[in-house]
């Protein structure tokens, strides 16, 4: 009697552990597949990098013996606690490739998935268990086979998904049509369009009524959302970002929100993962310029190859080129200047003949180019060029991007946290080797989701180093090998690893005498 | 997709019937290629009602409330709606994108209204809820003229605190006769009298004080000449308009002569502040010209203006140039002293709107980031 009673307190608390692991499971696995960007083959190449994890043998074995033991309950039980617990420590370790502090969003897809992955689960548990399976080892089945699951409701969601958002941009193509006097641009670029977006934002709103969209909604979906719901008869323009992972979905933006002007920025190995090749990133970039409005502008930074030597089929867009390699350009810039937490540069406009002076608290030659783009749009809008230069002085850096914070007398932060590319990286450096008066201090765990070339992009960006900086502190050992194969021989840089942000800055800040801190690619909780 | 405005009007100001006037004449001059104009009626009793019929006075000769419908304005998440209050089906629900209210007086020109808008987020055209305020109250009005050294006659101000015997015994400390009083938060016109000795200033007290427990009293002087000069625009960027000479029939403008005189045929631009007989441009020097415009500039910027201002300006015998009035709405907006400085009624209404959507949006970037309205939408940089 005592012993029954006993059993049943320990299988009720069992149960409610493995409720507990599969709800967990649950909802890392959405988490997983809305970091994948809903796609199973993302979702797929995520299960095959952490295999370990999903193969590893504890469910596998856990079956069977449970089944050995079901006579002897009680070490049937203690082992299902065991392994169940072991697996729930194996989950909440992070994992590579996603951001683990990215929290699950619940968006209303989100919402629909989960109601289509619990009527999969009822209708399968209902089964299992007809065909005789106890309860608990249902629930044990079930979560070890949930990337099944949500693959499955992957499949069956994205029909629907693709119908309610063809809805929504029906809704948003109509609103922009009736709106004929609004004035829309596109950017794209692999790099640089969120800082372009707002830089023209900021300048053009001292002019006129804009919407740009917000934050990173640079999908069909996002700019949906951005029209329908905030896009007023007020506004004069319409900045739209535009993002690719795939060929076809520039040119999808483009001809929902047909611009009056195509930017593009930079061209370089990002999402080669999905792209494969940068022949095919060139040609989904280009393709906003082939898409723009008939006889529309096209604002293109020549000084990248992969833009430069495109050749653009329509004959009726007009080409405005910057850069700073060549005078030729119909805008180009020269002579950077430092200051503190400010940077001037003078801009060559080929166009009307003439010269500016632009002083920005933005940092970095990258922002120079971003400048150049959001001159050149004030130049096709009319605006009056002093009042443009006045309005790019006042321009805000955006958070976590390259931002100057002073601590202390003694320490200064360049806050790059948002920094996630080669080239920024490098620029980032570039401008930290300005403060020769200081300890020149980098914090970074180099550069991510660069595919299978991570490792020699990385070296390249570690080459670059030599003599720029005083001290770096290497976070993590994802890019560890990358940069100690390069920088552990530097008789210049002292080179540390450290196991996170918080050890590296802990450390930075025990420099004594006047040091300045770069941040780069990486967001601190704890920071600030 | 055209803008919609809605055009206010009315209120329980002594001043209803000009607003009525000064806002049909705008619905009949707006651009309706651009605009659509939802016009909003402001009854004495404060309730609000929306007619596609009011473009033209008749319904307000002696309106009829049972015939229209009530409507309030509500914020109803990214828009501003004017939507009836009472009814079941075919509700009344417009979009509003811009308001112009034109509104004289107190208890709408004063901020009060433009409080009450500013509540719903929108494009408000014509004064703030600070200019609106200052300027509807001539005593601190003066005060900040005097504080920023535009020139203005001499004056102070008294309040119903004291006697009729202390107040003239503060006044004739400080000017001398002849003066005129003035109910500091009352415009056109409205209680203002001119006393030539101390009876006529004990009467002209009591009945004023029936107006406003604050009154201002002025040198009067004995001889002069009125001029009119309009300034549009917002603190930094603003237009001055050609400048008018009011020709006056007495002492100084009545009510009646202001709006009532060769204005009973309504509607149109026959009437209210534009019928008066007046010379514009002015006959006046340049330098008299530019004098004028130094200090309707001053006044304008001292007192926060916005929107489409009207300065009363007085040149004495001795030719000093005093800054008598701002009027934050003024009636007709003006418009003729617009048109004679080559800008049309239409296309002055238009200015005025994208001013207002203008200062709108910039005053938005001063006081939030677009970012902070992001936290409220979801998902979307997941690529759902």
């Amino acid at each position: 009697m005592e012993q029954l009673f006993t059993y049943i307190v320990l299988s009720s608390m069992l149960g409610v552990f493995l409720i507990a692991y599969f709800v967990m499971r649950v909802q890392k696995e959405l988490q997983n597949i809305q970091q994948s960007a809903y796609t199973n083959s993302r979702y797929r190449s995520h299960i095959r990098e952490n295999a370990l994890r999903y193969f590893a043998l504890n469910e596998v074995i856990l079956l069977p013996t449970i089944l050995l033991y079901q006579n002897h309950k009680f070490i049937m039980i203690l082992i299902m606690f065991i392994f169940t617990y072991y697996n729930m420590r194996f989950f909440t370790i992070s994992e590579t490739r996603f951001d683990t502090k990215l929290k699950l969003n619940i968006t209303a897809r989100v919402k629909r998935q989960i109601v289509t992955l619990t009527v999969l689960i009822a209708l399968s548990s209902i089964g299992l268990v007809y065909l005789g399976l106890p309860i608990l080892h249902c629930i044990i089945l079930i979560t070890y086979l949930m990337p099944v699951y949500i693959m499955i409701v992957i499949t069956i969601n994205n029909p629907i998904e693709a119908s309610i958002r063809n809805k929504f941009k029906r809704m948003a193509t109509t609103k922009l049509k009736a709106q004929s006097g609004l004035f829309v641009i596109g950017i794209t670029g692999s790099y640089g369009k969120t800082s372009i977006k707002n830089i023209i934002g900021d300048v053009v709103s001292e002019f006129e009524p804009e919407l740009r969209t917000p934050a990173s909604f640079n999908t069909p979906n996002g700019l949906s959302i951005t029209i329908n719901n905030y896009l007023k008869v007020l506004h004069k323009v319409f900045i739209a970002e535009m993002g690719a992972y795939l060929p076809g979905e520039i040119k999808e933006l483009a001809v929902m929100t047909n611009p009056d002007i195509a930017i593009v920025s930079s061209i370089g190995p990002q999402h080669l993962e999905t792209f494969k090749t940068i022949e095919r990133v060139q040609s989904t970039k280009m393709e906003l310029v082939e898409h723009v409005k008939p006889k529309g502008i096209a604002i293109l930074n020549y000084d990248n190859q992969y833009i430069r030597d495109y050749q653009i089929k329509r004959d009726d867009v007009t080409v405005y080129s910057y850069g700073m390699d060549s005078t030729e350009y119909d805008m180009y810039g020269k002579d950077i200047e430092y200051g503190f937490g400010k940077m001037s540069f003078t801009v060559v406009d080929n166009i009307n003949n003439c010269e500016y002076v632009v002083t920005t608290k933005l940092l970095g030659k990258h922002n120079l180019y971003n400048i150049m783009a959001a001159i050149l749009v004030c130049i096709v809008r009319g605006y009056d060029m002093d009042k443009v230069i006045g309005a790019i002085a006042k321009v805000k850096p955006i958070e976590h991007r390259l931002e100057f914070k002073k601590i202390n007398n003694e320490t200064l932060i360049i806050d790059d946290a948002f920094n996630a590319n080669v080239e920024g990286v490098k620029e980032a450096v570039n401008i930290l080797s300005k403060y020769e008066d200081y300890t020149r201090i980098l914090i970074t765990p180099g550069v991510i989701d660069l595919g299978a070339k991570g490792f020699e992009l990385n070296q390249e960006v570690a080459k670059t180093f030599e003599g720029k900086l005083d001290v770096m502190y290497m976070v993590g050992s994802y890019n560890e090998p990358s940069y100690s194969s390069i920088i552990s021989t530097s008789a210049t840089i002292d080179y540390h690893k450290v196991d996170n942000f918080l050890e590296a800055y802990a450390q930075a800040n025990a420099i004594t005498g006047k040091k300045i801190i770069l941040i780069c690619n990486d967001l601190p909780d704890k920071f600030n | 997709m055209k803008v919609n405005v809605a055009i206010l009007f009315g209120g329980n100001s002594v001043e209803h019937e000009i607003s009525i006037i000064s806002s049909i004449q705008a619905i009949e001059n707006i651009d309706k290629q651009k605009y659509n104009v939802i016009p909003v009626y402001i009854t004495k009793k404060l309730e609000m009602y929306s007619d596609s019929s009011f473009t033209s006075v008749d319904p307000f000769i002696d309106f009829d409330a049972s015939k229209y419908k009530q409507v309030t304005f509500v914020r109803d998440g990214e828009e501003v709606f004017v939507r009836q209050i009472k009814g079941l089906f075919n509700k009344l629900e417009e979009r509003v994108d811009v308001v112009l209210p034109i509104v004289h007086g107190t208890g709408v020109e004063d901020g009060t209204l433009q409080g009450y808008l500013k509540m719903f987020d929108l494009p408000i055209a014509g004064p703030t809820v600070l200019s609106g305020a200052i300027g509807q109250d001539k005593a601190v009005m003066k005060d900040i003229l005097k504080a920023n050294d535009v020139s203005q006659t001499e004056y102070l101000w008294i309040t119903s605190a004291n006697s009729n015997e202390q107040n003239i015994e503060l006044v004739e400390a400080k000017l001398s006769y002849p003066v005129i009083i003035k109910p500091a938060s009352l415009g056109s016109s409205v209680g203002i009298e001119f006393c030539n000795d101390r009876t006529e200033l004990d009467n002209a007290l009591t009945s004023g004080f029936g107006y406003d427990h604050k009154i201002v009293v002025e040198e009067a002087l004995s001889d002069f000449e009125e001029y009119n000069i309009s300034v549009f625009g917002t603190f930094d960027d603003f237009r001055l308009s050609a400048i008018e000479k009011v020709i006056k029939a007495e002492e100084f403008l009545s009510y009646e002569q202001k709006y009532v005189a060769g204005s009973k045929k309504t509607g149109g631009k026959s009437s209210g502040m534009a019928s008066l007989s007046r010379e514009v441009p002015a006959n006046i020097s340049a330098d008299v010209k530019q004098e004028i415009e130094r200090l309707a500039t001053a006044s304008y910027k001292a007192l926060c203006c916005n929107g489409v201002v009207r300065f009363d300006v007085l040149i004495g015998s001795d030719k000093t140039i005093y800054i008598n009035e701002v009027n934050n709405v003024p009636g007709s907006l003006s418009y003729y002293l617009w048109e004679a400085t080559g800008v049309p009624y239409e296309q002055m209404l238009t200015n005025f709107i994208e001013q207002a959507v203008s200062k709108y949006y910039k005053d938005q970037k001063l006081v939030h980031s677009f970012d902070t309205n992001v936290l409220k939408l979801q998902g979307g940089g997941n690529k759902c």
